[in-house]
């Protein structure tokens, strides 16, 4: 007996031994949060303010004149998505096709801000105009941007994603109000690749990346707009939203966090009642929901956003206050005497906080 | 006949147990001296042993018959060494069938029947330290997640399981400092899934407005639209 637990001794300490070693390592490489394998030596390089807005721009550019096929990766702690991308240009036209592979299958077609997506198993078809979407290079151009003034940006060095040679960016906030970003671009057009969303700690919450890109596929752009309007057998719907602005509504928001500026604010319908098994409700009204109206104001600093979205306080629905993390999206939920109110964004916490308690009913 | 031959093997057995005193021990050496067949049954009960203990040692008892045999045409030839070898083989009852082996001339080496470096303590020293190393390197690399996480008041919930899938090797984690002092309740964030078990559906609404406007963000072309394509719920 003793020798047979002396030999299974030795196998056991030479298999003991190599685990014991391995197993050193791996914490130490998980604990390495946000590892980038450079493929040359890192230049912590600052960018100037007037290179940052030249390689946005660029950036923003990129897609506009590159066509590409490829599959598109999302991943965070609440779990991985990924979608099929086909993006064609033609002219000063952008038209792109994202199937979704994970989840619900979703069709969504983009022409420049036309946005219509088709979801196949509920037979709906929602037809929206973003008008946000173009909105960046106007701000930037105007100087309204203020990206340089609360980021500082640093050439980290260079990585190979999908297959293509790519910079890397860091944003650095710089205060703890705004979360950080890296960003991989495409060398040859900027074309943005990957793009990490970091704490305030630097580490990773979220993850959006190419795992396979092909550059200058031949895709039509003709041949997306036809598949784009082929709606037969879907039952449209057009989410009507007023534009509006939050002062006009009744409302005083005073804990916007500097750098962001109040861009937008919309009244539009929203389902109260949850989604029936046929398909969620949209401005028709679909039987057995009821409709409620929401005040959204969007705030943003360039980089980031916060939505506050405000209703009527319903003591059956509005139940718990509380926040949620979503990867890199925060949310949090606030009662305002008669009002309820949910802030959302990608920013910190404190941050998010202080947007929901500055929202005053104005006297 | 019959009855020494019992009585030799009650002896031998009794020497295998160790439970002879001097006297008989004594007796017992005399016997293996000058009684080859004691011998040979002395062999064979340790042989018999170490096939009970070891069932990877039976494959050697066939070589184990050659074995002996060659050992006893050579004792045959040096009669007067064979006590002396037999009598180390008894002093170490518990001798390792190497040992053995290597007491009596021409024996050839088992492979796999132990490592060399068997009978020196510090091995096994060494064996028993790598094993706990390998244990604790085990342990740790399962709680350092848990032990990483910030202890913030009411830090949200994480399900870690998604997160050493995760290829991009995310380590996602969400402190909440300064919550609303309406003593408000953090909501746990639910584990990876296509369906978020705790999410409100109608926060899920919300959620897909707020992505529908990001477009001022100057990540939104290409890669914060095809985030949010990919990501949004279309609960609306």
């Amino acid at each position: 007996m003793l020798k047979l637990a002396r030999m299974k001794t030795h196998a056991a300490a030479r298999l003991a031994g190599a685990l014991a070693v391995a197993l050193a390592v791996a914490p130490a490489a998980q604990a390495q949060q946000a590892s980038v394998r450079m493929s040359v030596t890192v230049t912590d390089t600052r960018l100037s303010e007037r290179s940052i807005s030249d390689w946005l721009m660029r950036m923003h550019d990129a897609s506009g004149h590159q066509p590409f096929i490829g599959t598109f990766v999302v991943s965070s702690a609440s779990g991985l998505s990924s979608a099929r991308i086909w993006h064609a240009c033609e002219g000063d036209q952008q038209v792109e096709r994202v199937q979704t592979l994970t989840g619900t299958p979703r069709s969504t077609f983009r022409r420049n801000e036309q946005v219509v997506t088709f979801l196949p198993e509920s037979r709906v078809v929602y037809k929206e105009r973003r008008t946000s979407l173009g909105m960046f290079p106007n701000l930037l151009s105007a100087g309204g941007s203020g990206i340089p003034q609360f980021y500082g940006a640093s050439l980290l060095g260079s990585d190979r994603i999908a297959g293509v040679e790519a910079d890397v960016v860091q944003l650095q906030p710089k205060d703890s109000l705004r979360l950080g970003y890296r960003i991989w671009t495409e060398k040859r057009t900027g074309l943005v690749v990957k793009m990490q969303t970091l704490d305030v700690t630097g580490q990773v919450l979220e993850q959006a990346a190419f795992s396979e890109l092909q550059l200058d596929a031949p895709v039509s752009a003709a041949k997306l707009m036809q598949m784009m309007a082929r709606t037969e057998g879907y039952r449209v719907e057009t989410p009507e939203m007023v534009q509006t602005d939050a002062a006009s509504e009744g409302w005083l928001v005073k804990g916007v966090a500097p750098g962001f500026k109040p861009i937008n604010c919309y009244r539009r319908p929203v389902a109260v009642a949850p989604a029936t098994p046929s398909g969620s409700a949209g401005a028709g009204g679909a039987a057995g929901t009821v409709m409620g109206n929401t005040l959204q104001c969007i705030f943003s600093d360039g980089l980031a956003s916060v939505s506050l979205f405000v209703e009527a306080y319903d003591p059956r629905r509005h139940v718990a206050e509380g926040a949620l993390s979503l990867g890199a999206t925060q949310t949090l939920t606030r009662r305002v005497s008669d009002w309820w109110v949910t802030a959302v964004g990608e920013v910190p916490m404190p941050t998010l906080v202080g947007f929901a308690q500055g929202l005053e009913r104005r006297k | 006949m019959s009855s020494q031959s019992n009585n030799t093997h009650e002896c031998l057995s009794a020497l295998a147990d160790g439970a002879l005193d001097a006297a008989e021990f004594g007796a017992a050496m005399e016997l293996l001296a000058r009684d080859g067949q004691a011998l040979a049954t002395w062999r064979s009960y340790h042989v018999v042993g170490d096939v009970l203990r070891a069932t990877e040692l039976s494959v050697q008892a066939v070589d184990g018959g050659f074995a002996q045999r060659f050992r006893q045409r050579l004792q045959a030839e040096r009669p007067q060494a064979a006590g002396e070898r037999a009598q180390d083989a008894v002093t170490q009852p518990l001798a390792h069938p190497m040992r053995q082996a290597a007491g009596h001339p021409g024996a050839e080496p088992r492979p796999g029947r132990g490592s060399a470096n068997d009978p020196q303590f510090r091995w096994k020293l060494v064996a028993g330290l790598a094993s706990v190393t390998a244990l604790a390197a085990l342990s740790w690399s399962v709680l350092l997640p848990a032990v990483q996480q910030p202890a913030g008041p009411g830090a949200s919930q994480l399900a870690q399981a998604g997160a050493p899938a995760a290829s991009a090797g995310l380590v996602a984690v969400q402190g909440q400092g300064g919550l609303t002092p309406a003593g408000a309740q953090t909501v746990a964030v639910a584990g990876p899934g296509r369906q978020v078990m705790i999410r409100d559906p109608r926060l899920d609404q919300l959620l897909a407005a707020h992505k529908q406007f990001g477009g001022t963000s100057a990540l939104q072309m290409p890669a914060g639209f095809l985030r949010n394509a990919t990501f949004e719920e279309p609960s609306r």
